[in-house]
């Protein structure tokens, strides 16, 4: 589970909350030719099937719908004329900020307003440093920057050629930071820690794991710490004492960029009229970002008492857009603008200013018997977790979960500690420390393989996890498929004729091998919120309304289509983004149980994260339909159908072509039950709010004479044209605190695998994907096209961290103004080998099987499986990514 | 700066402007300007390529893939542009974009204006120089293959363009 401070701070003010979050309408002259060529429907299959995303139309005909596509000019009431804001960073740590260099710009060329750090004390904003987002937003003249890239001032220019300018000579040519006297950079110091110590008992139970009685700190005290760290130092004895082969190495990974494509941008007016900041922006936590602003700036003396967003298609996200500080930055701006005001981040001063990939350092050290069973792992992760506070606990805390991979170990001794650095903000990206460490333990397995020369899937099918089996938390959640997707690339042709090839290769300007690994990974945070609302007019006209935000991933269509099973056709609209509505509901947050209170759940609500979409956002969408289905649709099939169909429910009825079909009677259109519901004003809405931490909480309803279970907490319906929500008690519900999730960790894991072949130049060094295959288990499928885009997506993802991407950490790195595309290296089609990578996409376990998120699932196989491909194609054991030809020259000593 | 009276065609509509800084680029004029969003900006410097339009001399020539981002109004003035709003013919979707939606060939659709455009050059090219069927691959790696797209690893962009230009009749031989 990992829950940031302040979803736990915003849950328990939520009764309170007066900020919300708004989809935009569609905007530009093209919608009207579009609406034609092709209706607004036409994205859709047979229920439960697209036959194109949903937003699809939007994007493919050049629609405006990112946020940098917009101008204060589109958005209804706000003022044309706009400032252009310039949010300028330190490029440096050890000195003193002596101010902005404004005499580097022409004359004519100057910021009509300039926001200092001293404004913003002034004005009493930022006083919570301790707080999410840490505070002090702008460095004070006087004061020293704490890390690379913290922002010094905000410019706001009133035309867009002296911005340009501007941006050029303060931001590119590097002249805008006065740097003062040379000060001392005190060390880094650390966020929390996380271990995890695991013991098994004689008879494969278990003696110490985290389930059994919550997270351990050994080097604090107390009963239960104090015997965790008797285990720690036992477990250190056993690599000693015991008749094992002993494997101990230190790897690396990089800085890396999530590099969405859609540089970060936004628009914000402080409407003084309403007291408002008005906001549009792009990002993966819209409710989040509302919510900063308004924290921030309400206690201020600038006359700010509230915050509205409106929610744009971010144009990509992988993590990187989940509580990024952009936002904070448009309302501060705002605040200080008499006129609306745009950042619009070029990719220089994205790579400057946006979250990256934790680094890390992991020593990691292996046991294992002489017959080759993995017994006991000591693995100590660092991160760096840059210089503002962000999610690095929780990065941690995924990094230590799969700090034993998918394997069996009798002792574990683990532990993540992220680091507070001086470096740029990194937070949440796809892998999400589990990519780290798979890095890591996947390679180490490699390694013991080729020592004792064994095959390397061998090694793994002797110690891999079957489904239900502990993980090394102690919770019986390692998920099925692991074992056949070990046996599917044993049997597949590059594995079994890897030698062969590697062999012809041997006199060939490129040498070949090929490679494997396994990655297990969670999916879903471990405490998941979700809400859906769902309304059906006369005409069965069904729109769907969520907080998610699609930033590519595709969920907007699964959800539209998760309506298919209950409502018989998929959803005709939905509106993504949406915060505000669903204040219907009343509840109230906190992670104290409150069992008598029908409106508490643990988290009211939460971003779009952790590849969460497919199973927990359309769990909410299912039940919203069940419910819609049994309160609504059928009871006007029975008053259709009359007194004889009384008898008849959900297990006697099915949908064909938009019709209610029962045997016996009539075909029921959906429009003409939708008219009855209306007309007889039965249930025509629903709005429903699930939480997740390894169950859903349930509890009993009665709607109208209806009486059910369903798997969600908090339950509204409207009645035929109602405007208003009826709110409905919940009774009888299985309610528990996060805390329970130690006994199932709060966690639902998933599994890929892959073979990557690789050849390598054997005169520059230079590595090269070129062919692979790329193994799944997701179980059930929502829309199994879009699974397949996230495992072409990972892979290529995945090539990059191996072989390309990289940001140094420190002066050099991105802070300093001069990274781009042209010296960080994204992966081309060709870089992917698209053409000879499969996909192996194991079947459900079972018609029941969840649907498993495979966004950062997919990933995190790839790196370990090209690292240990370039090591049987070289015989060199590379241990720091990325892999570039430099580090393969100086191993092969090339010249 | 440079002042220049700027002449040109976009998506078949004359735009003429007098006195305009002939050293903005063409993605801000695009953009900024004419509010033609469709065409995306990433990177600024040329390399990623999402900010691709197609680009004709005059009537009837070849049509050139250009990265607005790099290419001044100067640069083009007196030519012809098409942009990815100006992709459709009333009525219809372009081949390609029915293949790009039916394939799920984009994701985030960020880089997806500029694969379109690119590969319309494409299309353009070959109408006129058919190629044999087994040189596809190869041509649409000319085409498209330096273009960057953080979403989707590629596939379902060549599976897409690869699609459009085998139905499509005259582009292969």
């Amino acid at each position: 589970m990992w829950q940031t401070r302040r979803e736990f701070l915003k849950t328990t003010a939520a009764g309170s909350v007066t900020v919300l979050v708004s989809r935009l309408m569609p905007f530009g002259a093209s919608d009207a030719d579009a609406a034609a060529m092709n209706p607004a429907s036409a994205w859709s299959g047979p229920a439960g099937e697209a036959r194109y995303r949903i937003d699809g139309l939007a994007k493919v005909t050049g629609q405006k719908i990112y946020a940098r596509d917009f101008h204060p000019a589109d958005l209804p009431g706000w003022p044309t004329q706009f400032q252009h804001a310039l949010v300028l960073c330190s490029p440096f740590v050890d000195h003193i900020f002596a101010g902005v260099n404004l005499d580097a710009l022409p004359r004519n060329g100057r910021p009509q307003v300039v926001i200092t750090g001293d404004d913003l004390e002034r004005d009493g904003i930022g006083i919570a440093e301790e707080e999410y987002p840490a505070g002090k937003y702008i460095v004070k003249k006087g004061e020293r920057p704490d890390y690379f890239g913290k922002p010094v001032a905000i410019l706001l220019f009133d035309e867009r050629t002296a911005f340009e300018q501007a941006r050029k000579i303060l931001v590119y040519d590097g002249k805008g930071v006065r740097a003062g006297k040379k000060v001392d950079v005190p060390p880094a110091t650390f966020y929390p820690n996380t271990s995890i110590i695991y013991v098994a008992g004689k008879e494969g139970d278990q003696k110490f794991a985290q389930t059994m009685g919550g997270p351990v700190h050994p080097s604090e005290g107390g009963v239960r710490n104090e015997r965790a760290m008797k285990y720690v130092n036992e477990i250190g004895k056993l690599f000693e004492t015991e008749d094992w082969d002993v494997f101990e190495e230190t790897y690396h990974t990089q800085v890396v960029d999530p590099m969405f494509m859609e540089p970060e941008n936004g628009l914000a007016w402080f409407n003084r009229d309403k007291k408002t900041v008005e906001l549009l922006i792009g990002s993966q936590s819209p409710q989040y970002d509302v919510q900063d602003v308004k924290d921030v700036l309400e206690p201020s003396t600038l006359g700010v008492e509230d915050a509205h967003l409106y929610a744009a298609y971010p144009g990509g996200g992988f993590g990187g857009r989940d509580t990024s500080i952009l936002c904070l930055y448009l309302g501060l701006a705002a605040a200080y603008s008499d006129k609306p005001i745009r950042i619009l981040h070029d990719r220089f001063q994205q790579f400057q200013q946006g979250i990256k990939r934790h680094a890390s350092e992991i020593a990691l050290k292996v046991g294992v018997s002489k017959s080759g069973d993995l017994q006991a792992v000591r693995n100590h992760i660092l991160l760096n977790g840059g210089g503002r506070l962000n999610v690095s606990k929780y990065v941690g805390d995924v990094a230590a979960i799969m700090g034993a991979g998918a394997y069996r170990f009798n002792y574990a001794d683990i532990w993540s500690r992220p680091q507070h650095t001086r470096t740029l903000v990194a937070g949440s990206m796809r892998g999400f420390g589990a990519l780290q460490a798979t890095f890591a333990l996947e390679s180490i397995v490699d390694e013991i393989a080729n020592d004792r020369g064994v095959d390397a899937i061998d090694l793994r099918l002797q110690n891999v996890l079957g489904a239900r089996q502990p993980i090394v938390t102690g919770a019986p959640i390692a998920p099925p498929g692991m074992q056949e997707m070990l046996e599917k690339a044993k049997a597949h042709e590059l594995w079994k004729g890897r030698e062969a090839a590697k062999k012809s290769a041997e006199k060939a300007d490129h040498a070949y091998g090929v490679g494997f690994a396994l990655a297990m990974k969670n999916y879903g945070s471990g405490a998941d919120a979700v809400n859906a609302a769902l309304s059906i007019a006369p005409d069965g006209k069904v729109v769907l309304t969520s907080s998610a935000v699609d930033m590519g991933q595709g969920l907007a269509t699964a959800l539209a289509v998760s309506t298919g099973k209950a409502l018989g056709k998929n959803a005709d609209e939905i509106e993504t983004g949406e915060v505000r509505a669903f204040d219907a509901l009343q509840q109230v947050g906190g992670f104290d149980l409150q069992p008598n209170n029908p409106r508490w759940t643990p988290i009211i609500r939460n971003s779009t994260k952790a590849s969460s979409g497919s199973s927990r956002w359309v769990h909410a969408v299912l039940e919203a339909s069940r419910i819609l289905f049994d309160t609504g649709i059928l009871p006007a099939a029975h008053k259709l159908w009359g007194p004889d169909s009384h008898g008849l429910d959900a297990r006697h009825v099915h949908w064909v072509d938009q019709a209610l079909v029962a045997e016996g009677h009539q075909p029921l259109p959906l429009a003409e039950l939708a008219h009855m519901m209306h007309d007889k004003h039965l249930v025509t809405a629903t709005m429903v709010h699930g939480f997740f931490s390894a169950k859903w909480i349930s509890a009993e309803y009665t709607v109208d004479g209806v009486i059910q279970r369903w798997e969600v907490d908090g339950l509204a319906v409207k009645r035929g044209d109602d405007e208003e929500w009826d709110l409905i008690n919940r009774r009888d519900p299985e309610l528990f605190t996060v805390q329970s999730q130690w006994e199932g960790n709060g966690q639902t894991m998933g599994a890929t695998a892959a073979l990557a072949a690789v050849s390598v130049n054997r005169r520059t060094g230079e590595p090269r994907v070129v062919g692979g295959v790329h193994l799944a288990a997701p179980g059930n499928m929502v829309v199994p096209v879009l699974v397949e885009g996230q495992m072409d997506g990972s892979w290529a993802m995945g090539v990059g961290q191996a072989l390309l991407e990289e940001l140094p950490t420190f002066a050099d790195g991105a802070s300093n103004g001069k990274w781009n595309l042209n010296r960080y290296h994204l992966p081309l089609a060709d870089d992917c080998a698209i053409h000879t990578v499969e996909k192996v996409i194991l079947p459900p376990e079972s018609p029941h099987a969840p649907r498993r998120g495979m966004g950062e699932v997919a990933l995190n196989c790839v790196p370990p499986a090209v690292a240990n491909a370039i090591a049987h194609a070289t015989g060199k054991r590379f241990r720091s990514l990325p892999i570039t030809p430099e580090k393969i020259r100086t191993a092969l000593e090339l010249t | 700066m440079s002042k220049i009276d700027l002449d040109l065609t976009i998506n078949n509509q004359k735009i003429s402007r007098n006195d305009v800084d002939g050293t903005m680029w063409l993605n801000d004029f695009l953009r900024e300007e004419l509010r033609l969003t469709g065409t995306k900006f990433c990177c600024g410097i040329a390399v990623c390529r999402v900010c691709t339009v197609a680009w004709q001399r005059v009537p009837g020539a070849h049509m050139e893939p250009i990265r607005t981002c790099a290419t001044t109004l100067e640069h083009v003035n007196g030519t012809i542009l098409t942009t990815v709003e100006g992709l459709a013919i009333p009525g219809r979707l372009h081949p390609l974009q029915e293949a790009f939606l039916e394939n799920f060939s984009f994701q985030c659709g960020y880089s997806a204006p500029g694969f379109l455009m690119a590969s319309y050059c494409m299309l353009d090219r070959l109408k006129r120089s058919p190629i044999p069927k087994d040189d596809v691959d190869a041509a649409i790696h000319d085409a498209v293959g330096q273009h960057i797209c953080r979403c989707t690893g590629y596939v379902r962009y060549y599976k897409a363009i690869r699609q459009v230009v085998l139905e499509t009749p005259g582009l292969t031989t």
